[in-house]
């Protein structure tokens, strides 16, 4: 039989195994022989057999004995000799690793045109981003190259290119998915999370991964995953924050395309309401890029020439990091360095990691506040659908702004979760729900509900 | 002018758990280069550390033999810096919240206690090893480095006293004091040689009666307790003059050399690094709790500081501290309780029984008090020959006891007359008033006689026949 890799979901995919209409070595070809002309992949592995449903993974995680080189030159001849904490967790559920997907050097951007290695293309438009840092994993699985997979979620890495490409993906929880393993960009924020053409498929794959680890001491247990089924959003209360949903620079498609979502989660019978979170949404894109950096400074510190990855010419220890940092990394990771070594320079760390820090817990109680009336809070997950290639890599401030919509839950460690809920120009618009801490199973049991009713058909209209 | 020193420690303390203090590696002085890590220590893209529970229980035990309070939170941060045997480029340590403050260690001397306030006692990592290939062996024109991971995340405690101290000798004795503590614990071998135990002085010097806080100079790299005094010592002759001459002490970091009469500096303020700490993410705050800050707080049994005291009150202060800061102290309890004098006692294990390098506790107690009582009856040889036994398993005193020295002045007399005729020049050289001479003859004499003859006899001998 012909394996329609752009419609088949995960769970088709299992149900087919199962009943042996089709064989491992079948599935995982029918990936694997297609021709990646979205440079999706940075690395595509072969079938290691088996007949486990076969996923892809963000070049951020770690892969052992298959190259993992977070979209930098720096870590370009680098393999690593262990299996990040998830990686581990989806070998033992059968797993096969498809290959390893673009990303925004060490997940810094939102188109992943900050790549060393080329940018990835939109499956609906190639002339424009899927979005970053995940843009690969997203564009992998629009595009029939990949029937799920992982992504790394700092600021909305995982949320954004799923909004841009069309597809569910969920950013869980922080602590309620081992990061051990995952290249660090930002410790505080980064969360890996599933990307998937469905949410139940996302539930799957979020229970597969989730769950305390003993190798990272941020995680925590976790409540049994429920994959929905639920039809209806009777007794649910969806709160509306108004600067998320007329923030400046909110398209008017995508205005049109959530409002016409949310009209209908009403007419499933969800109850409605504006609500405000003034100082998440005015705060906290200033603050992300406070904390963010002053992290990663510290994070990308290990990168020095010494034990793996590259290594410059230099006269002594000094000359030889300085040489290799210069060739290795790339502008973003430069530039996101220099802010957070400044952020956290003795006499200015008050006043911006350690004030950014204590805005976190302001943005937090706010979203806590909000969560007392209301079950989750919706939005675009984007301002905008996918821009053209080059359309902003020449003003880094544009760039950063379309993670507006997606900060502010992430500076808090609340769960968000993509849901595709119509086209704008053609392309896709995301929803995005975000609840409240370790509320999965909600965000899974309303976007269900809503993809079943929005019936969005998640094969770009130009590959159907 | 008078001058004052003012002089504050930082120690590091190595603990001996299996584990290193954040990966699961073992942590044991000596291994092949590198066989001892992992992800974590070698600080792999993604690797996290996890805190190791045992080290912080000791840390706390530490902090609480220091009489430190123990923080209800206290949080690891980040030091950044760059360096090839940093493989993250961050330490972790502790910064503002670390997990024992405000302290104080007693410590007897002969004029009275002095007390050294502890400012914190807090846990970090310890760096791996930077082995620079010279010739010398020394950093300064060294050609290549090469780094040996083993020792990279060793458990450290960090003691960071106040500037309490005034005098090299006291700081002297509160390392020694210190590291007794530590090995009674059983938290740290505290070896000086293998590095397990580290400290760095500060050091200024301000006019006597002042209360100001000069310039400091930062000392390192000295390995040993001596090496510390001297350096010290120097340190502030240096400074003294420095201000006499109308010349102003400039921060930095010395590097102790032993043999030289100048410690170079290694850094100057200028070049002072600014360390970015910030909290690490990657770990959550430590709340010990109260039953278990209690619970090791009883596992903590009379510490030095007070047996010094106590045992002060039988020997004098000198024997006390040398008993106690040998490790030796119990040992001679138990010889003392086995009948033995105390005052014997304490001179035949400071003096002989410690170098022969036996450990005490190998030492039957019962054994060795019966060699100190019947001391005197037994020949030097025979008794030498026994303390050098001690170790052994079956080790009994009763075949030396059998041995008795000859005190009989009419055995002695014709080998002291022989060996005086045979030495006709020194016997008149000592008559010429060359009282030196006396210790050659007896010496001949025990020599003669297998070292069997009472030296006290053969010395009153000699003396009486060489003054005829």
């Amino acid at each position: 039989m012909t394996i329609d890799t752009l419609r088949l979901t995960a769970e088709e995919a299992k149900g087919l195994l199962e009943r042996r209409e089709i064989s491992g070595a079948e599935l995982f070809a029918a990936y694997a022989e297609r021709e990646d002309d979205l440079h999706a992949y940075l690395y595509r592995c072969e079938d290691p057999g088996g007949d486990g449903i076969p996923i892809a993974l963000k070049d951020i995680i770690s892969t052992k004995g298959v190259p993992t080189t977070a979209g930098s030159k720096i870590l370009e001849s680098y393999v690593p000799v262990f299996d990040a904490t998830v990686a581990a967790r989806c070998k033992e559920h059968g797993l096969r690793l498809l290959g390893k997907t673009n990303t925004d050097e060490f997940a810094m951007g939102s188109s992943t045109e900050n790549s060393a290695f080329g940018p990835t293309h939109n499956p609906w438009d190639p002339t424009r981003v899927p979005g970053g840092s995940g843009g690969g994993a997203a564009a992998a699985v629009s595009g029939g190259l990949a029937p799920w997979g992982l992504g790394s979620d700092t600021g909305g890495s995982i949320k954004q290119p799923s909004a841009l490409c069309g597809n569910v993906g969920l950013r869980p929880t922080y602590g309620t998915v081992s990061r051990y393993g995952a290249v660090a960009f930002a410790s505080s924020l980064d969360q890996i999370g599933p990307v998937a053409k469905n949410v139940r498929d996302c539930a799957y794959l979020y229970s597969i991964i989730s769950g305390r680890d003993e190798n990272d001491s941020t995680t925590v247990d976790v409540p049994a995953v429920e994959v929905p089924n639920a039809e209806d959003l009777k007794g649910l209360r969806i709160g509306l924050p108004k600067e998320m949903n007329d923030a400046e620079g909110i398209e008017p498609g995508v205005r049109d395309a959530v409002r016409k979502a949310i009209e209908l989660a009403e007419s499933l019978g969800a109850s409605v309401e504006e609500c405000s979170l003034p100082l998440s949404v005015d705060y906290g894109l200033a603050c992300y890029y406070l904390v963010a950096p002053a992290e990663a400074s510290s994070n990308l510190g290990r990168y020095d020439g010494v034990r793996y990855g590259l290594r410059s010419d230099g006269a002594d220890f000094r000359e030889m990091l300085m040489h290799t940092r210069h060739d290795g990394f790339g502008d973003e990771p430069k530039r996101r360095i220099m802010i957070g070594t400044y952020a956290l320079s003795s006499g200015y760390y008050d006043a911006y990691y350690g004030k950014a820090q204590r805005v976190r817990t302001v943005i937090k109680r706010e979203h806590d506040a909000a969560f007392e009336k209301y079950d989750l809070i919706v939005s675009p997950t984007s301002p905008t659908v996918a821009f053209e290639l080059g359309a902003k890599t020449a003003d880094p401030l544009a760039m950063y702004l379309n993670d507006l919509l997606t900060i502010p839950s992430c500076m808090a460690g609340l769960p968000g979760l993509n849901i595709p809920c119509g086209l704008s120009e053609g392309l896709p618009v995301g929803l995005q729900l975000v609840g409240p801490q370790f509320a999965e199973n909600t965000l899974f049991r309303v976007a269900h509900a809503l993809e079943q009713a929005l019936a969005f058909d998640v094969v770009p209209e130009r590959l159907r | 002018m008078s001058w004052e020193a003012v002089i504050g420690l930082e120690i590091h303390v190595q603990l001996k758990t299996r584990t290193k203090m954040f990966c699961r590696c073992v942590n044991e002085f000596g291994g092949g280069p590198n066989t001892h890590t992992c992800p974590v220590c070698l600080a792999f893209p993604g690797a996290l550390p996890v805190a190791n529970k045992r080290a912080i229980e000791e840390c706390i035990k530490l902090g609480l033999a220091l009489d430190c309070e123990i923080a209800d939170r206290a949080v690891f941060h980040r030091k950044n810096y760059y360096y090839p045997d940093l493989p993250k480029a961050y330490q972790i340590s502790q910064y503002d919240e670390p997990l024992c403050a405000r302290g104080k260690l007693t410590m007897p001397t002969a004029d009275g206690d002095v007390t050294i306030g502890i400012t914190r006692a807090h846990l970090e990592e310890d760096a791996a090893k930077n082995v620079h290939v010279a010739s010398s062996g020394r950093i300064h024109g060294a050609t290549a480095t090469l780094v040996d991971f083993n020792r990279g995340g060793t458990p450290l405690v960090e003691i960071v006293t106040e500037p309490d101290i005034h005098d090299a000798e006291t700081a002297k004795r509160f390392l020694q004091l210190l590291r007794q503590t530590v090995v009674e614990l059983d938290l740290s071998d505290a070896e000086l040689e293998k590095g397990s135990m580290r400290f760095d002085v500060n050091v200024s010097v301000r006019p006597a009666g002042s209360d100001e806080l000069r310039t400091r100079t930062e000392l390192k790299n000295m390995n040993s307790f001596n090496f510390a005094a001297k350096g010290i010592e120097r340190e502030i002759a240096r400074q003294i003059s420095i201000y006499e001459s109308g010349g102003e002490v400039q921060q930095e970091t010395l590097h102790f050399v032993p043999g030289d009469e100048e410690s170079p500096p290694m850094r100057s303020k200028e070049e002072a690094q600014d360390y970015r700490y910030f909290p690490e993410p990657d770990l959550v705050p430590v709340h010990p709790p109260k039953d278990l800050v209690e619970k090791l707080r009883g596992e903590i049994g009379e510490l030095p500081g007070a047996r010094i005291k106590r045992i002060a009150d039988t020997l004098s202060f000198y024997d006390a501290d040398v008993l106690v800061t040998g490790g030796l102290d119990r040992l001679w309890s138990d010889v003392v309780a086995a009948g033995a004098d105390p005052k014997e006692a304490a001179n035949v294990l400071a003096n002989q029984f410690v170098a022969t390098g036996i450990s005490p506790d190998a030492v039957n107690a019962g054994e060795l008090a019966k060699l100190v009582v019947a001391r005197a009856e037994i020949p030097r040889a025979a008794f030498d020959e026994a303390l050098s036994k001690l170790g052994d398993a079956d080790f009994s005193a009763a075949p030396y006891l059998e041995q008795k020295v000859v005190a009989d002045a009419g055995e002695l007399d014709p080998v002291i007359d022989k060996i005086i005729e045979a030495n006709p020049a020194q016997a008149e050289q000592f008559r010429a008033g060359k009282e030196g001479l006396l210790g050659f003859f007896v010496g001949q004499v025990m020599k003669e006689t297998g070292g069997k003859a009472d030296p006290r006899v053969v010395n009153e001998r000699v003396r009486a026949k060489l003054d005829t």
